[in-house]
């Protein structure tokens, strides 16, 4: 008898968790911003090397976390958790995040990013040639598979032409290094790393498949969970505000930005100085996502059946503008073009 | 009237089935009533209805459906060949057994998500790899079935056999061992498709371009659960299904063996 009442216990309490599991919605510290970022060149992270955030912090009694994720999927997943209130990531992931979860669109802080690699000796010469071989690719939630079928469809190519192999985007590098694939698709820092070790080469850059925004691709997005933005709209001003002064001062001093992020991400200087002279990740002070820059992207999306026809990226220039017109009031080294 | 008891009593057997699906929907709706949460965490019911409608009228579930069963019949069937034979080998030759079962002990407790990544650098990224890992997940339950069928034969049975004429040893093990070892080698092969399907979803999370688990990964990567919760809900009606026939035919041959 006991044994049941203990057991109709344990029921009725699980019972009484379960609404309030789901109804417990974003886990918003008091004082804590948590902030998605991938190890990547993103300039969040030379914001807060330079010291950017600490007046954010002292001024609105706050610690602004950065949560690392692998790529942008899981980080996604971490915001509709509501376990992150901002989140920098690729194009792909933050507008599939800001068509599908409580979230806004408020900076474009990277521009390029991606590119298809192959074999420093492979015979293969664009993505026309990428017929019937084996490409790896980090997955269709990532910008990258949309891009690739993008390359192939300017070639009258489709998915079904070649074999698709899903893997993590560091990982694509060495697959094409070992020839596991003949080609793959992946984000900087990993093309700069692979194009660094000698044994691969560009096939094609984003640039050459999709130029959307000052001749280039875009690369990576910052955005913002709606209640966050609503609550916090000062906060969120400034947190943008020190994307675009660390954008300014990537534009500035290359080397030292280089050597910044070399001891934030961990990843040797000259492979990220590599990515820059390249002009394998991009920078500009533009970081407005407009509304002509968005509704091509989402098409882009849209065309490659990631988005469904229904959804609408949410997007909030003015943060950007606001951010623009601040920076432009001090010293810039460029006025709107790319870093190159 | 014997048809008619028949499909009155099959139905009596999946009412509590149908019971358990509509009390899941009916809490799932009444969670989304009372909590309201983001659709990209939980959907309501009917949005994942109409999501697995459309996956099923354009043909996409019915192709990842088929990759992931063809996946899974074919290692499940390349496992039951070689299983088979081998278990009931092992089961009535006591050296045999010694020689292999160390092997069998070592290499049975290693998860066959495990061996994903040899997998995928053995076999490359085509089919043989998933068919590989599928093939670990389903051989041991139908070798060990196997085994304890052929050694479990009453010796009363044996007996009969022999005075019924199976002079031989090998006429005895095909017209007693056999039918005697065969409910044990259908409860074998009906665990073995349950953990091969288990398998293959995970198989198809890493490294797939088709499949169920496919669906399931990348619905979470593209913020679409109502898309992961169609592919969650294939998977337990197809696993369900394929559990009832395996359960018609252990009884059926369970009551050719008695």
């Amino acid at each position: 008898m006991a044994a049941i009442r203990l057991e109709r216990g344990a029921f009725l309490y699980l019972c009484g968790m379960l609404p309030a599991l789901f109804a417990s919605g974003p886990a918003v510290a008091q004082q804590e911003v948590n902030y998605g970022v991938q190890p990547d060149t993103d300039p969040s992270f030379i914001a807060k090397a330079l010291g950017y955030f600490d007046p954010i912090e002292k001024k609105h009694n706050v610690k602004i976390v950065f949560r690392e994720f692998a790529y942008g999927a899981p980080e996604n997943q971490a915001m509709a958790a509501g376990a992150l209130q901002v989140a920098s990531a690729g194009m792909g992931p933050a507008t599939i995040a800001v068509s599908r979860l409580p979230a806004k669109l408020v900076a474009i802080n990277i521009l390029e990013q991606t590119a298809i690699l192959v074999a420093k000796d492979s015979p293969l010469k664009s993505p026309c040639d990428l017929k019937g071989k084996a490409v790896a690719y980090p997955g269709e939630g990532s910008q990258q598979y949309p891009l690739l079928l993008k390359a192939l469809s300017k070639c009258g190519l489709s998915a079904s032409d070649i074999k698709l192999f899903k893997s993590s985007g560091p990982d694509i590098p060495t697959l094409v290094m070992n020839k596991s694939v003949d080609a793959g698709i992946t984000w900087d820092p990993s093309i700069s790393v692979g194009l660094a070790s000698g044994k691969v080469r560009l096939l094609a850059k984003a640039e050459q498949i999709m130029p959307i925004m000052g001749g280039h691709y875009v690369g990576n997005g910052v955005y913002v969970r709606n209640e966050f933005l609503e609550r916090h709209k000062d906060i969120v001003q400034e947190l943008v505000t020190a994307n675009v002064m660390a954008v300014n001062y990537i534009l500035c001093h290359p080397k030292e930005a280089a050597k910044l992020w070399s001891e934030q991400i961990r990843i040797k200087q000259e492979i990220i100085q590599l990515s820059l002279d390249q002009g394998i990740s991009v920078y500009s002070l533009n970081v407005i996502p407009t509304e002509e820059t968005m509704t091509a992207y989402t098409k882009f999306l849209k065309d490659a059946k990631i988005l469904k026809p229904d959804d609408t990226p949410k997007i909030d220039p003015s943060f950007a503008t606001k951010a623009l017109q601040e920076v432009k009031s001090g010293k810039t080294c460029m006025e709107t073009g790319p870093s190159r | 009237m014997t048809s008619s008891r028949q499909w009155l009593t099959g139905a009596a057997r999946a009412l509590p089935f149908f019971y358990a699906a509509i009390v899941i929907v009916l809490v799932w709706e009444v969670v989304v009533l009372l909590t309201k949460p983001d659709p990209s965490i939980l959907p309501p019911p009917l949005e994942v209805a109409w999501t697995f409608g459309h996956l099923a009228s354009d043909g996409e579930l019915a192709v990842h459906t088929a990759y992931s069963v063809a996946r899974v019949f074919s290692a499940w069937l390349l496992s039951a060949v070689i299983a088979i034979p081998l278990g009931l080998l092992m089961g009535n030759s006591r050296s045999l057994e010694r020689i292999i079962n160390p092997f069998v002990e070592l290499l049975r407790p290693i998860s066959p998500l495990a061996w994903i990544p040899m997998a995928i650098l053995w076999f490359g990224i085509g089919e043989s790899g998933k068919v590989f890992v599928v093939f670990i997940g389903t051989f041991f339950p139908i070798l060990l079935s196997t085994i304890a069928g052929a050694k479990g034969v009453d010796p009363v049975l044996l007996h009969a056999g022999q005075v019924f004429g199976c002079t031989t040893r090998l006429s005895l093990f095909r017209r007693v061992v056999v039918p005697a070892a065969l409910p044990n080698i259908v409860v074998g092969l009906r665990v073995a498709f349950g953990t091969g399907w288990a398998a293959i979803i995970a198989a198809e999370l890493v490294a797939a371009h088709s499949g169920l688990g496919y669906l399931i990964a990348n619905g979470m990567d593209i913020l679409r659960a109502d898309q992961v919760l169609v592919g969650m809900i294939a998977i337990g009606v197809l696993g369900f299904l394929f559990d009832t026939f395996f359960r018609y035919l252990q009884a059926h041959y369970g009551r050719a063996a008695r």
